[in-house]
């Protein structure tokens, strides 16, 4: 063999050999990274992937279980058990809940309750939970008809977090790590229709679908691969957020969540309302066609469960509002005036947050007020729904919440 | 009648040397190399004409026809006529 | 599938190490074979096309050989054929959106007529090269290739997508495989490739995000003029990282099969005047405009100053516009136009007047002037309108404002790869010193510890910046 060749051969050695030394080590370490709990989908866009389980730890480290089907939730059967009265919740990331352990996610918790205060009659009662990260009402109604019937609820729970929710809903505000990846719908005269050009991108055809798959199998196999995509999602995580930054600026506000504690003043968010509104009811139809009840829960956004009162005024004077409640007014009146049931978290988080001057979102003294609901964020959010569900059971009358704070 | 190769080699080392104003040293590329750009090829044309007694059409010629000595002998042998 | 994949790098692979073991005689077929299903991998509509383009430069170069009289005219002919493929599948949008806004009615939707086929990737570049070749062949450069052969050299995959626009007499005779595996192939392809991943996603990946928001924003009307300028000369480092990592990978590709593709840059921000600058950026481009229409135009008019200046201009905004359809890009060739056609009036006016050659401080005057003129051009070729552009130039030019507004991470960014790109020439140079010096005698320490480590590293930087990547993250924060 010629010098050259020898060379060749034993640089290729080398070569492989490095990546079998970093998976050694990382192994060796015990180093933690995250799991990849998302994949592919080709009618919605993306989901949790099926029987995903690992460390999460964008804001506190947990350990998390995806189940066979796809949804942060404990083991589900297609057949409703007898004598069981079920309720399918459908929401994004405040529902999903990866930052609480599962039992503690606010769905579990209220499951738990109904069974302990048994108000449906004596039922059992199952509460499913379908929340998705980053799921606009659009992907939520998709997801409805293509899968939560399969589970036979008797009662649809849809809960909006305002904040995020309506501007999703359309292309040019939704800001989803790939809003590309959407589908939405949109008016098309007076009517709405499925924009579902999404699903014309590369990565949504049905062979990279399989090869992703591959690549998800390696994935999660190897440390190195994990530890490259810890690392670049955490990257992704940044520019998202800093695009973000930069969009909410060019709008004037400091963050674009706060756009819904006012009536909408761009045309974009005055269509994304118009949307939001117009897929409610397009929802609240297709329940009640079911033969099914739906029911709104408002979710409490972070302004609204600040503990302390002078840095909610400071944030209310800075934003020109009187309270935080335009949107879910917005949301009630649409929905008395349509006979659709409403719970709104605000009020009650808002009170239980000032009164104990504890913080509902966060999970340590570097994110308390930002981030996601805590254990604490998800016990008030079952308990006010909970009331409100055993208060009219099996009733679909109008209800709201009757503890208002700022009242 | 057109000259024999070693004519026009001399000449086309010649017409280059002058054009880039110091000699051309053996194997130099002249346009790959950036030395003379297209117009100077025109230049380089007319320097030839003049040298050789001969009319070369450049409409049908390129830069890197010019890019070397041995290349420029190849174009002129192709393609040249005699003046008339 | 993209260059930067890693399902492309998986297969380049194997097809590399499958075209060594294959006999000799069987590498010509397999090479047809795999460049076919690459180019198919971007679009099943148009795998024909290149076939189609060899097909009529087949039945005209047949002609063009056979015939004494009418060679120009077959070769003409085929040319306006391959011209009008050109036409239709990469004008046709612009024509008719552009005709429809001068009045002229296509019906209700001009763009259902027009839109609804889609662009066939590379046309613009192999469509080059088989006018090159009728050129060629006409005029006795080349000479009548079989089809099977002329197939090859169109859909050669290395190239296929986006240049190096090659020629026939380079390629055609090493398109026969006749070289033995030697091992400098794979170090050196592995070079190119590597720091072409590089070079894509770390560099131009990175730049192109704060870059498109820049330019892509419906924000303020106008910028700070710190963010115009840092938005401009962002887009012009995007845009040599991006192109020449590109001619990177595919140069390497190719240089795994033991083809040596010629080269498209060579430092262009570098260049000491307009003209220096198109000899060092996208060079077989310039050199193709160069040999088949620049110098055709101006031999017959023994580069007479007014002929010249008009066909500068000219042909540069064709340039423009054959990057893409849009008045952006005319604008940009247009402009550089005017950058040749100003450099030559001094250059004749400096002999004329017999002024001293290039002093000291006139080289660093026009090399700065080079580089600004270069990257102001960039804008209305990245700018989402013309409006825009205007808008950009004006805050980098005449509407001075303070204050920036684009984060200290962009700036910092931008400053590192600007001091790269200055620094650039001097690093090729050491690493060929190196290499040099490396020597033959025993296996050396450079070959068989640093590069492949030096793989491993950029190969590890090119995954963490992968978007191609599966990635998914929709949580909330």
């Amino acid at each position: 063999m010629s010098p050259a060749k020898r060379e060749l051969i034993l640089a290729a050695l080398v070569f492989f050999a490095l990546p079998v030394l970093a998976e050694l080590v990382l192994r060796a370490a015990r180093v933690p990274f995250d799991a990849q709990l998302y994949g592919p989908d080709c009618a919605l866009g993306w989901r949790l992937r099926p029987g995903a389980s690992g460390r999460v730890s964008t804001e506190t480290p947990q350990w998390v279980r995806i189940n066979s089907r796809g949804f942060r939730d404990r083991e589900r059967t297609f057949e409703k058990p007898a004598d069981t009265f079920r309720i399918a919740v459908l929401g994004n990331s405040w529902t999903e809940a990866l930052q609480v352990p599962q039992e503690k996610t606010y769905t579990a918790v209220l499951e738990q309750q109904l069974n302990d205060r048994k108000c449906f009659a004596g039922k059992r009662v199952e509460v499913l939970n379908f929340g998705v990260a980053g799921y606009s009402t659009a992907q939520e109604l998709l997801l409805l008809r293509q899968k939560v019937w399969n589970y036979h609820p008797d009662l649809i729970l849809l809960a909006i977090y305002p904040a995020r929710d309506i501007a999703n809903n359309i292309r040019e505000l939704n800001n989803a790590v790939t809003p590309e990846r959407s589908p939405y719908f949109v008016f098309r005269g007076e009517q709405l229709a499925l924009d579902d050009s999404f699903r014309s991108l590369p990565a949504l055809q049905p062979w990279q679908i399989r090869l992703q798959s591959t690549e998800f199998w390696f994935d999660d196999h190897f440390r190195t691969l994990e530890a490259i995509n810890t690392v670049q999602r955490y990257g992704k995580i940044r520019v998202a957020m800093a695009a973000a930054r930069e969009r909410a600026e060019q709008s004037g506000m400091d963050n674009l969540e706060y756009a819904i504690y006012a009536p909408p003043s761009t045309p974009a968010m005055q269509q994304a309302w118009k949307v939001t509104e117009a897929l409610l009811l397009a929802m609240n139809r297709e329940v009640r066609e079911r033969g099914a009840e739906f029911r709104l829960v408002t979710l409490a956004t972070r302004p609204q469960v600040i503990p302390d009162p002078a840095k909610k005024e400071d944030l209310l004077r800075k934003l020109g509002v009187q309270d935080f409640s335009y949107a879910d007014e917005r949301i009630n009146k649409l929905a008395v005036a349509n006979g659709i049931a409403v719970t709104q978290l605000a009020p009650a988080l808002a009170a239980y947050a000032e009164a104990h001057n504890v913080y509902l979102n966060g999970f340590n003294a570097s994110n308390y007020g930002a981030g996601h609901w805590n254990e604490t964020g998800h016990r008030l959010a079952a308990e006010t729904i909970g009331e409100d569900l055993c208060r009219a059971p099996q009733d679909a009358a109008v209800h709201i919440s009757t503890t208002r704070a700022r009242e | 009648m057109i000259p024999d190769s070693q004519t026009i080699r001399t000449a086309a080392t010649e017409a280059a040397s002058q054009l880039i104003g110091r000699p051309l040293r053996p194997g130099q590329r002249l346009v790959t190399s950036g030395l003379i750009d297209s117009l100077s090829v025109l230049k380089l044309i007319g320097l030839l004409e003049k040298k050789l007694r001969v009319v070369i059409p450049p409409e049908t010629l390129q830069p890197e026809d010019f890019d070397d000595v041995d290349l420029i002998v190849e174009t002129v042998e192709r393609v040249a006529k005699p003046a008339a | 599938m993209a260059f930067n994949s890693v399902l492309y790098l998986g297969l380049l692979g194997v097809v590399a190490a499958v075209f060594w073991l294959l006999p000799a005689r069987w590498r010509r077929g397999f090479a047809l074979l795999s460049s076919v299903a690459f180019y198919a991998s971007w679009g099943l509509a148009f795998v024909w096309l290149p076939l189609l383009v060899a097909g009529i430069v087949h039945i005209a170069g047949e002609r063009i050989t056979a015939e004494s009289t009418g060679k120009k005219r077959w070769s003409r002919l085929g040319m306006a054929g391959v011209l009008a493929l050109l036409i239709v599948f990469k004008y046709r949008g612009f024509i008719a959106d552009n005709l429809h806004a001068l009045g002229f009615s296509f019906g209700a939707h001009p763009h259902l007529m027009f839109a609804a086929i889609a662009f066939p990737i590379g046309i613009s570049f192999y469509s080059f090269e088989a006018i090159a070749y009728l050129v060629d062949l006409r005029q006795g450069r080349v000479t009548m290739q079989r089809f099977a052969d002329l197939c090859l050299f169109f859909y050669f995959w290395p190239n296929i997508l986006s240049g190096p626009i090659v020629r026939a007499r380079e390629l055609m005779p090493q398109l026969s495989f006749q070289k033995r595996f030697e091992p400098r192939f794979v170090f050196e392809g592995m070079d190119r490739i590597v720091w072409g991943l590089v070079q894509k996603n770390v560099i131009a990946n990175m730049l192109g995000i704060w870059v498109d928001r820049g330019f892509d924003a419906n924000g303020p009307i106008t910028l700070p003029t710190r963010d115009a300028w840092l938005l401009a000369i962002g887009f012009a480092l995007q845009i040599y990282f991006d192109f020449s990592a590109y001619t990177n990978m595919a140069i390497g590709a190719a240089r795994l099969l033991g083809v040596t593709l010629p080269e498209n840059f060579r430092q262009p921000y570098h260049a000491a005047t307009p003209p220096e600058f198109w000899a060092r950026w996208h060079m077989t481009l310039s050199r193709w405009v160069r040999d088949y229409l620049f110098f055709p135009i101006n031999a017959k008019h023994a580069g007479a100053p007014l002929p010249l200046y008009l066909s500068l201009l000219g042909v540069m905004a064709l340039v423009g516009l054959w990057h893409g359809a849009g008045w952006g890009f005319l604008v940009w060739g247009a402009l550089h136009g005017a950058y040749l056609v100003l450099y030559r009036a001094y250059e004749s006016w400096k002999d004329a007047e017999g002024a001293a050659h290039e002093q000291r401080i006139a080289g660093w005057f026009w090399r700065i002037l080079t580089l600004t003129a270069a990257t102001a051009a960039w804008v209305p070729f990245r700018a989402t309108s013309l409006g825009k552009a205007w808008t950009i130039w004006g805050s980098m030019f005449w509407r001075w404002s303070g204050r920036g507004s684009l984060g200290a991470g962009f700036c910092a960014f931008v400053a590192v790869v600007a001091g790269f790109c200055a620094i650039e020439p001097w690093l090729v140079r050491k690493l060929s010193d190196i290499e040099e010096n490396a020597g033959t005698q025993g296996p050396s320490v450079f070959r068989v510890l640093v590069r492949p480590i030096a793989y491993s590293i950029g190969l590890l930087l090119f995954l963490l910046c992968d978007e191609h990547n599966t990635q998914f993250i929709y949580s909330q924060f």
